[in-house]
């Protein structure tokens, strides 16, 4: 029996050593997702404390064909999804003040962002529905194919998503002072 | 250092930053609690097939079972009939309205 199924066992029995032991294997993975989606570290903690009950909870609920990572992280994804939802009705009716607070915040093209430019601040930066595949394609190194099972989505679509959001990624990046190597090797050439 | 758009870059670069986000032991502390003192309408049950079918049976013997007994005083007419017999009837006289064993009380067969 491999060391992930004899921990799913383990939990299916209500095992709580096994929580403890899941979060020391992809407590900071999950954190670290929710950090890149939701661009908020407190609401991450909270995000990442509900998975983990979710999955003591509903651990009778996972197949027996999928991972216990990929189901953490698919989870991780759909929690995230549902704070997002809660957060654009929170906009709604809280309009004005966020609209100043973007006005403050360093932005791509910003004058501060070629400074402060981190790889984290310019996937966060990027639309929800790109930032998702390129933090599960560039953080988790997920396959497309495994991408598409995460978020229920045709291959083809994330293809074409996780297309658009690396042009834009590498455009921030650029900015951020990022170089493309094919680019400046032929400038050091000539 | 020069940095290049070469996707293991970027992610190494990613990774490296994101070394200090960790899932503190206070946090940990706190999922295991919430686990610990689980309310019970948040745990989850593993109901087996054979007893989901069992139940799932009972319930829904239970209308068929009304309906046949409902069915069987129904088509016993004897009761009702009965009934019905015993029922009083209401008899206008002289301007009023009387009930018909008001009317017979102490005019039985035998005083005939």
């Amino acid at each position: 029996m491999g060391a992930e199924q004899e921990m799913i066992d383990r939990l299916r029995s209500g095992d709580e050593s096994a929580l403890r032991q899941l979060m020391e294997r992809y407590g900071n993975e999950v954190l670290r997702t929710a950090v890149l989606l939701l661009r908020d570290r407190h609401l991450a903690e909270d995000v990442s404390q509900d998975v983990f009950i979710d999955v003591y909870r509903k651990i009778n609920q996972l197949k027996a064909d999928r991972s216990l990572r990929a189901w953490l992280i698919a989870m991780t994804v759909n929690r995230c999804r549902e704070r997002m939802r809660r957060a654009s009705w929170k906009r709604l009716l809280f309009r004005e003040r966020l609209e100043e607070e973007a006005g403050a915040a360093i932005g791509p093209g910003s004058e501060g962002w070629a400074v402060s430019a981190t790889i984290q601040s310019i996937i966060m930066a990027l639309p929800l529905r790109y930032r998702e595949v390129i933090v599960l394609h560039y953080y988790q190194d997920m396959a497309i194919a495994d991408i598409a099972e995460t978020l229920d989505e045709p291959e083809g679509t994330i293809k074409s998503k996780l297309q658009r959001g690396r042009k834009l990624l590498k455009t921030s990046l650029v900015e951020g002072g990022w170089r493309d190597e094919a680019l400046f090797e032929g400038q050091s050439n000539s | 250092m020069r940095r290049y758009l070469k996707d293991n870059q970027i992610r190494k670069a990613l990774n490296d930053e994101m070394d200090d986000v960790r899932l503190s032991e206070a946090q940990m502390e706190r999922v295991l609690k919430h686990a610990k003192h689980m309310p019970w309408w948040e745990i989850e049950l593993r109901i087996p097939w054979s007893a989901a079918a069992a139940a799932l049976l009972l319930i829904a013997a239970i209308p068929i079972a009304v309906w046949l007994h409902l069915d069987q005083v129904e088509g016993e007419p004897s009761i009702l009939a009965q009934q019905e017999t015993k029922q009083d009837s209401l008899i206008a006289m002289g301007g009023g309205l009387y009930l018909e064993s008001e009317l017979l009380e102490g005019w039985s067969d035998s005083d005939d």
